[in-house]
């Protein structure tokens, strides 16, 4: 099957700084994807060129249309949740599932009012009236009411307290995801995320600086505690990232063999911010 | 189409002034009357004469001034409603980043943009219509009951036949009319509420002032500064026909100096209208910048 979302060399400039720097990569369908950076590395401008939400350089296909001619059609079949809740503050929840279900043709509402009866909000309420966590529910329900194939969050538990936050995904991943759709996601809690992904993109400075499955992860990158000893027996193996824990350091590998790793000190799979932390770190270096 | 319906509808959820400043202005408007009505009474009796003495059809004139002053009354109140909400609408949703909600629902620029104009140049003139027509013949009744009680058969000097349809016509013509010709005028405040980042107001009024200044000062001429001013008001003139035609019944009251045209309809007069090249090249200026405001809506990035 040919790739949901396919970029080849975007570029997208805000005056002198580049937030996409020829950024190519593919998104297959049914994965979740981790679109994981720091502040400015052209994160948000990506998921805009995606939603068509901003003009861009480079060939970009989504869902097998050019989101800059075609937003408003490929906007039936992706929902988009942003940062911060952007659903109009004067509205009220019944008049937000008539819309639409007025103007959306994959939407439905009877699904939408069944998992908005699970959550305290009132139908009658005005959004302005309800808390920051009811409104990411209300969008929520709104979004996993609408049968579309990809669905892209940007930051969206952003302000949440950490029941909501656990809840959101656990519908995400309960009541929405499945094969036929795909999830991509920016967030800055990478942890809360890490057992929710099925594939990583690093993007730092406009630029992928990894792209891969979580698989491959596990596979490709190994942590290795090693103490005093046998360190420069370790750092002749060409470890991408060190820290110090403790007195002892912590050494990343790349491509390193796991039999060998484990001669040096106790072997583990890295988590997905020690090396999000060697990835952009050493892009920087 | 259904689609469009929801645009507006929900445009109408939002801006509820365009329902309850005609209702509120035709509720006062007849709310004065009824407080007043010993005055009217009076009035009335004191006119017994002259009404009496009125032919059949200048007793129309009576009803089309009624709806007329109401027509009147509530358009002067929903002009500034327009024109704020022109101003504002595609401001309004980048401030509060609702913008990044409506553009996730499959709805194109063009169509979001189109729904903002209909609401100024078919709904808003539809419920102005409406409203007068409606607080019109509420007046009719509170009429019907001041002159039954200053002696005068309010059936044989309000109700007379065929007066409402003249009106009707007369109202529709005027609010169509008046919306082509200020076409260009509402398409420009839609482009800067597309375009300005903040101080809409100053975003709109400032770039004719600017240009009307400029050619005062290099051409000492006042063109643009004119056309500004025919946009605004040139529509009567060109559209209506006033006074020159005999066949219009006027009744001039000597004491206050209030004419009352009897048959509305006679002063529609298209032909200098329709055959005015001001008309369509002002429907021309006004599409381009539509289309741009279109343009602005749809390729702004929010996060420069």
């Amino acid at each position: 099957m040919a790739a949901l979302i396919e970029a080849r060399g975007l570029c997208k400039r805000y005056g002198a700084t580049a937030a996409l720097d020829n950024t190519s990569f593919s998104i297959e369908a049914g994965r979740i994807v981790g679109l994981i950076g720091p502040n400015g590395a052209g994160k948000t401008t990506a998921l805009k060129a995606i939603l068509g939400l901003t003009p861009f350089e480079g060939g970009l296909s989504v869902l097998g249309r050019d989101p800059r001619r075609e937003r408003h059609e490929l906007m039936q079949d992706v929902c988009f949740i942003a940062d911060v809740a952007v659903l109009p503050r004067w509205i009220k929840v019944q008049q937000v599932l008539d819309m639409a279900d007025g103007v959306h043709p994959k939407f439905n509402k009877g699904k939408a009012q069944q998992f908005l009866s699970r959550t305290d909000i009132p139908m009658t309420a005005k959004v302005k009236t309800l808390s920051k966590g009811m409104v990411t529910q209300l969008h929520l329900a709104l979004v996993m009411a609408i049968d579309a194939r990809l669905l892209v969050l940007d930051e969206p538990t952003i302000g949440l307290d950490i029941i909501y936050r656990k809840e959101f995904y656990s519908s995400l991943l309960n009541d929405y995801f499945d094969e036929e759709r795909t999830i991509l996601v920016t967030t800055h809690q990478v942890e809360e995320i890490q057992n929710v992904l099925t594939d990583l993109l690093f993007i730092n400075r406009g630029r992928i600086v990894l792209d891969c499955s979580m698989d491959e992860v596990a596979e490709r990158y190994t942590e290795v505690l090693v103490g005093p000893e046998k360190i420069e027996q370790a750092r002749a193996l060409g470890p991408i990232y060190e820290q110090d824990t403790f007195g002892r350091k912590v050494l990343l590998f790349e491509a390193v063999g796991r039999a060998e790793l484990e001669q040096l000190g106790e072997a583990r799979r890295p988590s997905i911010s020690d090396l999000f932390v060697a990835k952009v770190k050493g892009g920087r270096a | 189409m259904s689609g469009f319906l929801w645009l507006i509808r929900r445009e109408l959820w939002e801006h509820r002034a365009f329902i309850y400043v005609p209702l509120v202005v035709g509720a006062l408007m007849v709310v004065v009357s009824v407080l007043f009505s010993g005055e009217i009474i009076a009035a009335l009796e004191h006119a017994h004469g002259k009404i009496t003495a009125l032919a059949e059809e200048e007793r129309a004139a009576i009803f089309s001034a009624l709806i007329g002053q109401f027509a009147v009354a509530i358009a002067l109140f929903m002009t500034f409603v327009v024109l704020l909400y022109l101003l504002d609408c595609l401001h309004a949703e980048r401030v509060d980043r609702s913008i990044l909600f409506w553009k996730s629902l499959p709805v194109s620029d063009a169509k979001t943009v189109l729904s903002k104009l209909a609401m100024a140049m078919v709904v808003a003139p539809l419920i102005v219509l409406a409203s007068a027509l409606f607080f019109g013949i509420v007046e009719m009744i509170v009429l019907t009951i001041h002159f039954a009680a200053a002696g005068l058969g309010p059936w044989e000097y309000l109700w007379g036949p065929s007066r409402i349809f003249g009106t009707i016509t007369f109202l529709i013509y005027a609010v169509v009319v008046q919306a082509l010709w200020h076409f260009p005028l509402f398409a420009w405040l839609l482009l800067v509420s597309a375009f300005a980042k903040r101080a809409v107001f100053l975003w709109a009024i400032l770039p004719p002032v600017v240009v009307i200044w400029l050619e005062k000062v290099i051409f000492d001429t006042h063109w643009f500064a004119d056309q500004i001013g025919e946009r605004v008001v040139g529509v009567f003139p060109l559209a209506f026909e006033f006074g020159s035609g005999g066949h219009q019944i006027v009744i001039t009251d000597e004491e206050t100096g209030i004419e009352l045209t009897a048959r509305l309809s006679e002063l529609i007069n298209p032909g200098p209208f329709l055959s005015s090249p001001a008309l369509w090249i002002g429907l021309v200026i006004g599409a381009l910048l539509i289309a741009a405001a279109i343009w602005v809506r749809r390729y702004r990035d929010e996060s420069i």
